[in-house]
């Protein structure tokens, strides 16, 4: 037996799936062939490996916390739509609202003003400190 | 639900029915997890990633238009999600020349050929990782192509599909991941028996 054809045989030879001689032949050659061994022994190990991880099971809870991310990614995503549509709607009618009040209390608080009433008399105390009847414009001019 | 048809629980959920997507992740959990798996080499990364797939797969479901089989779509999802996940991780690349001095200075041997049943060999830790870092190695396609072939047994032809090339090409992967494989696991075993060999 050559290598190639060791070589081209051993996923079938390790599955049992050659016939009684040809596996004979590869048993034979592989205790001859060093670099065939090594061959056969780096691909029984790839193959004891895949098997192994591919045998592991996934964690029990797996569906049920994937369900619970899901409820949660649902609820966050409604929190924003929420939010959406208070921007939207909402929001616009509170600002309106705000202002029609602000209106209101300023025309309120207006209609609360009375203004002054003045009588046309100085009274007697404020006569004196009438400056212009004091001293003309008249006489700062000529001066 | 047994008798519900796929299509009938997707429309099912599309229509408002959340918890009918507990059934699609029974269904699949498994064949997911192990696509995962050949991939990250690591239980827990890999039930994460397989919960990330079926997320993502919950949150997308209306963008599948149902050409395809269910399972094909998720094997998608899957493979993308595990390679970016690969590339995000930025694993520090393993030198295997490095590790098989280490192993043969730490008395790490060959398994021994004259076996004939997988079973009788026990793998060490090492040589798992060194099994793990020569897959890591391969390029994308060669690596997906080898990971749906061997760990999920699917048929060229589905492979084919999921991958969107054709058989012949898929074949090609899946003998060049081999040889590139073997290249590697040679040469850090003949390094190892070398190495031995001289102490």
């Amino acid at each position: 037996m050559d290598c190639k054809t060791c070589k081209e045989n051993l996923e079938a030879y390790l599955k049992g799936r050659l016939p009684q001689d040809l596996k004979q032949s590869i048993t034979l050659h592989l205790k001859e062939c060093t670099d065939c061994s090594i061959y056969y022994s780096t691909f029984l190990l790839a193959e004891k490996v895949i098997q192994k991880e591919s045998q592991l099971e996934p964690n029990p809870f797996l569906a049920t916390r994937v369900m619970a991310r899901i409820e949660a990614l649902e609820q966050v995503a409604e929190t924003v739509e929420k939010r959406r549509l208070f921007s939207r709607i909402w929001q616009p009618v509170l600002a309106t609202v705000s202002i029609a009040a602000a209106v209101f209390i300023g025309v309120m608080a207006g209609n609360l003003y009375q203004p002054v009433q003045l009588s046309g008399q100085i009274p007697e105390e404020l006569v004196y400190m009438d400056d212009a009847a004091m001293e003309s414009l008249q006489f700062l001019m000529n001066e | 639900m047994p008798s519900v048809t796929e299509p009938e629980i997707i429309e099912s959920i599309l229509s408002g029915n959340r918890n009918d997507f507990r059934l699609l992740v029974e269904r699949y959990q498994q064949m997911i997890f192990r696509t995962c798996m050949g991939y990250l080499h690591n239980e827990e990364d890999a039930n994460e990633l397989t919960q990330d797939v079926f997320v993502s797969a919950y949150q997308h479901l209306s963008s599948f238009r149902q050409q395809s089989a269910l399972s094909t779509w998720l094997y998608r999802i899957a493979v993308n999600a595990s390679l970016n996940f690969l590339r995000s991780r930025k694993k520090p690349v393993l030198r295997l020349d490095v590790l098989s001095d280490r192993n043969a200075a730490a008395g790490i041997s060959l398994p021994d050929a004259d076996f004939e049943n997988p079973e009788q060999i026990m793998i060490s830790r090492e040589q798992k990782r060194l099994i793990e870092s020569a897959l890591d190695g391969l390029p994308d396609k060669q690596k997906t192509a080898f990971i749906l072939s061997k760990y999920d047994n699917l048929p060229q032809k589905e492979i084919a599909g999921i991958m969107e090339i054709n058989e012949g090409a898929v074949e090609s992967l899946i003998q060049r991941a081999k040889t590139n494989l073997q290249k590697k696991l040679m040469g850090y075993f003949k390094n190892i028996t070398s190495t031995r060999r001289k102490i």
